[in-house]
């Protein structure tokens, strides 16, 4: 049994690295990850973590220096943020396609323009091809198990993708919460050490990630195709053993799906949302308005099966995320939309963009949606500007007009 | 002051770590040079190498030229991937081990530069030796911060207006002096033993240590395949690649370089080099007079410099 | 094309694409990771065919300095030991006929020739 702690998201991360026992940590400091680094800086010079702390110069270089020490075989962690992410991006394709298991926190922050340190996706959703796994977070809890998890599941040999553990900016790095933080013992019995079959080795020399053409490369793409589909069945895997050991689970690794039995409409959203939404569900449902939540935690791999599964359920899905693709809509929209298309009995889809540059996403923000959606499911049409043929409606909610 | 250590070139040894059937341009400066210092490395080295001509010609998937371990990962991040090396072989408790980076000067000089000076600042253990090609080569001989005044480029041409690069080149190991790394040094492939020993005396220290190869490029330069060694001697000779070796802040001049700063020799005037290239065929006189005062001023300042840092 | 795609989200390798062991022409295992398994299998590239001109030894005027040996770019000179002293053999397998040898040799030991004369 862990011990229970009143800590931030961030530092409820930093717990989840050093837990991980990493060899190598190297990152650079961006509002609002900086607390990550600081503790696990505290960490180390007060020798509670056995690793070697690379104080980089920057955030290419913080990843590259991941890149370098695991190809050399050891455990690495790292975190960004925002910008920082933006500056790795490079670096991203670099270690999903030499198959490199590196551990990133994500502090979901605004990307600039404008300059905004608050809470936006639209740092990690242009990663989303990157051929990481991508999970959400929605509690301090869940980062720092999903930290442990995520080692587990991306240095399965079967899988061996780098995983990204995303939260939202100051909404969950900066708030406080009890969190169970597990034992030292604990964490080792469930992630042995790291043990890669390619490495540098002076012992056996190889050449990793040489100049590649045509001839060659699509086979590695299908490999990477391959470790994302294998890595949903190890996610599946390794949330029951976490739960065996730990007693805490997220749905089914995948996604959860929260009072969605005898529901009309389902809002499908992550992070930090899904804790508000909740509340809203269990208020609605006390007024006995058959609503639903569907969190989704893994992005990447989307939960495809999950989501033909649980759509089938209701007349109308919702999409709320912080997040757009201008031009097109928002990115879980979109992925949600072609996950359910075909489907015999389709429910039809909106998609709800809200709380870019941290503009607060409340109770009233998550009430408007579903009021949005028990409208369209009586009506059977989405409120203006949509046709069915497929042309999207996307709906700007402006929390401060409540 | 640091002892000489003797290379034999009978004691050398016969494995080739970076093996023939590589697919450099005949008579590549840049392959001589990892070739030599690989010599002395040996298998205890963990080779990474950014976007450059090595990464072609030494690694494009099936060949692989190399006896030791290697890897690449981008083009501007070098020092600070082998520095993850180095941290992740201290990790493992490997000593003997030296995580080495060959980059061109466009990765070096250029883009490279963050990363070096971060690295540089951190001390992290890495070896970084830059072979000087003067231009970006990989990609068809673009000019970089190590083109030398008034060279042809791809993109410093010679127009009827413009003509050739405009500015002289970036003095970089200078700028590797100014981070007080334990061990940067100047050297070139016509005088091996002298690059050997530099070689050999870094090898077997730890903390950062930078070395800057100047390696011929017949191909870019627009200069015979069989001149490559030639260039490099001249380069020397002329003053205009000055050889030395910086050991924990004590400067010295070494090889040729030494002779000349103790008049011993004299430089021999530049135009004997620059004639023997393409590359700097559209130059006037006025542009030779140019250079050559570029040479004087320069060996000025390396002369008050070695001075400063004697006692 | 569609039997290796099937539903339920898995991919699975072309068939004909499953035994690719061949596929790298060298004696390296192919994995679907971007990784050379083995080292030196440049060796399986004979760089000699480059050549217009070739490097021709006068093995008498050679005094066994071996500054051909430390200065060929392509490692394609080897020493060879005779009792106390050294000579030069060129391995025209990779050779490209740079003439670096030639230009360099103290004591005009090689030639240059036209490949093919």
């Amino acid at each position: 049994m862990g011990e229970k702690h009143v800590v931030s998201g961030n530092i409820a991360a930093a717990y989840g690295a050093k837990l991980c026992r990493p060899s190598v940590v190297s990152a650079y400091p961006i509002t609002p990850q900086t607390t990550i680094v600081e503790k696990i800086a505290d960490f180390v010079n007060n020798g509670e973590m056995d690793c070697e702390y690379i104080r980089v110069e920057s955030e290419h270089s913080a990843l590259s220096a991941c890149f370098g020490a695991e190809a050399a075989g050891v455990r690495t962690f790292t975190a960004t943020s925002s910008q920082g992410l933006a500056l790795m991006h490079e670096i991203l394709y670099g270690c999903s396609g030499a198959r490199l298991p590196i551990n990133m926190a994500i502090v979901n922050r605004t990307l600039a323009a404008p300059i905004n340190i608050m809470a936006e996706w639209n740092d990690a959703m242009p990663e989303r091809d990157s051929g990481w796994l991508i999970q959400w977070c929605e509690s301090g809890q869940e980062v720092l198990d999903t930290i442990i998890m995520n080692y587990r599941v991306g240095e399965d040999k079967q899988v061996l993708l780098p995983q990204f553990c995303c939260m939202d900016a100051f909404i969950l790095s900066h708030t406080y919460e009890p969190v169970d933080i597990p034992l030292q013992k604990e964490v080792d019995d469930f992630l042995p050490p790291l043990e890669l079959e390619y490495i540098l080795d002076v012992n056996k020399p190889i050449c990793i990630h040489p100049l590649c053409d045509d001839r060659y490369t699509p086979e590695f793409r299908w490999g990477q195709e391959k470790a994302m589909q294998n890595a949903r069945q190890t996610i599946l895997k390794v949330g029951e053993e976490f739960y065996e050991k730990f007693g805490r689970r997220y749905g089914n690794g995948l996604l959860e799906e929260y009072k969605m039995d005898g529901a009309e409409v389902a809002l499908v959203t992550m992070g930090a949302n899904v804790s508000t939404a909740r509340i809203v569900v269990d208020e609605m449902r006390k007024r006995k308005i058959a609503v639903g939540l569907i969190k989704v935690k893994s992005f990447r791999p989307f939960p495809i099966a999950e989501l033909r599964e649980t759509a089938k359920k209701v007349s109308v899905i919702g999409v709320l995320e912080r997040c757009a693709s201008f031009g097109m809509g928002g990115p879980l929209y979109t992925d949600l939309r072609s996950a359910i298309y075909g489907l015999k009995s389709q429910p039809l889809a909106i998609g709800f963009v809200a709380g870019l540059g941290g503009r607060d996403i409340n109770k009233n923000t998550v009430e408007r949606c579903y009021e949005v959606m028990l409208e369209t499911a009586k009506t059977g049409k989405v409120p203006s500007n949509f046709v069915q043929n497929g042309e999207l409606y996307y709906n700007h909610i402006d929390a401060r007009k409540e | 002051m640091s002892e000489k250590i003797p290379i034999n070139i009978i004691e050398l040894p016969e494995t080739e770590y970076f093996e023939s059937g590589h697919t450099a341009c005949a008579g590549c400066g840049g392959a001589l040079a990892v070739r030599q210092a690989m010599k002395i490395l040996g298998d205890k080295t963990i080779v990474y190498t950014p976007a450059c001509c090595l990464l072609v010609f030494g690694s494009t998937y099936p060949l692989n030229a190399w006896r030791t371990p290697f890897f690449q990962c981008a083009f501007e991040n070098s020092a600070a991937v082998a520095a993850g090396v180095a941290a992740a072989l201290k990790r493992k408790g490997i000593n003997d081990v030296n995580a080495v980076v060959f980059a061109g000067d466009g990765g070096t000089v250029d883009i490279g530069l963050q990363a070096i000076s971060g690295a540089a600042e951190r001390n992290d253990n890495v070896l970084y030796i830059c072979y000087d090609n003067e231009a970006y080569g990989n990609t068809g001989m673009q000019r970089s911060g190590a083109t030398p005044f008034g060279a042809w480029t791809t993109t410093t041409p010679v127009g009827t207006i413009i003509k050739g690069k405009t500015e002289h080149k970036k003095d970089f190991p200078r700028i590797m002096i100014s981070h007080s790394i334990p061990y940067v040094a100047t050297a070139t492939v016509a005088f091996w033993r002298d690059y050997m020993q530099k070689v050999a005396r870094a090898k077997d220290m730890r903390g950062f240590r930078y070395l800057h190869v100047l390696s011929p490029c017949p191909v870019g330069w627009r200069a015979s395949t069989g001149d490559t060694i030639k260039l490099s001697r001249l380069a020397v000779e002329t003053g205009l690649w000055i050889l030395y070796e910086c050991d924990h802040g004590a400067f010295r001049f070494t090889g040729p370089s030494r002779l000349i700063a103790e008049g011993m020799k004299q430089r021999k005037p530049v135009k004997e080099y620059l004639q023997l290239q393409g590359r700097f065929r559209h130059l006037t006189d006025k542009d030779i007079a140019l250079i050559q005062e570029w040479i004087d001023k320069n060996w000025q300042e390396y002369s008050k410099f070695a001075a400063s840092t004697k006692g | 094309m569609s039997d290796s795609l099937k539903g339920d989200n898995s991919m699975t390798f072309l068939k004909e694409r499953d035994n690719i062991k061949e596929k790298t022409k060298t004696d390296a295992e192919f994995l679907p990771i971007p990784i050379i398994t083995k080292p030196a299998t440049t060796l399986q590239n004979k760089t000699g065919g480059w050549r217009s001109f070739k490097p021709i030894l006068n093995e008498d005027k050679c005094t066994g300095c071996l500054t051909c040996w430390v200065l060929c770019p392509d490692s394609s000179i080897k020493r060879v030991k005779l009792d106390k002293r050294f000579k030069v053999a060129i391995n025209y397998d990779y050779c490209k006929g740079c003439g670096i040898c030639a230009t360099e040799c103290p004591v005009n030991a090689i030639s240059m020739e036209r490949e093919g004369s």
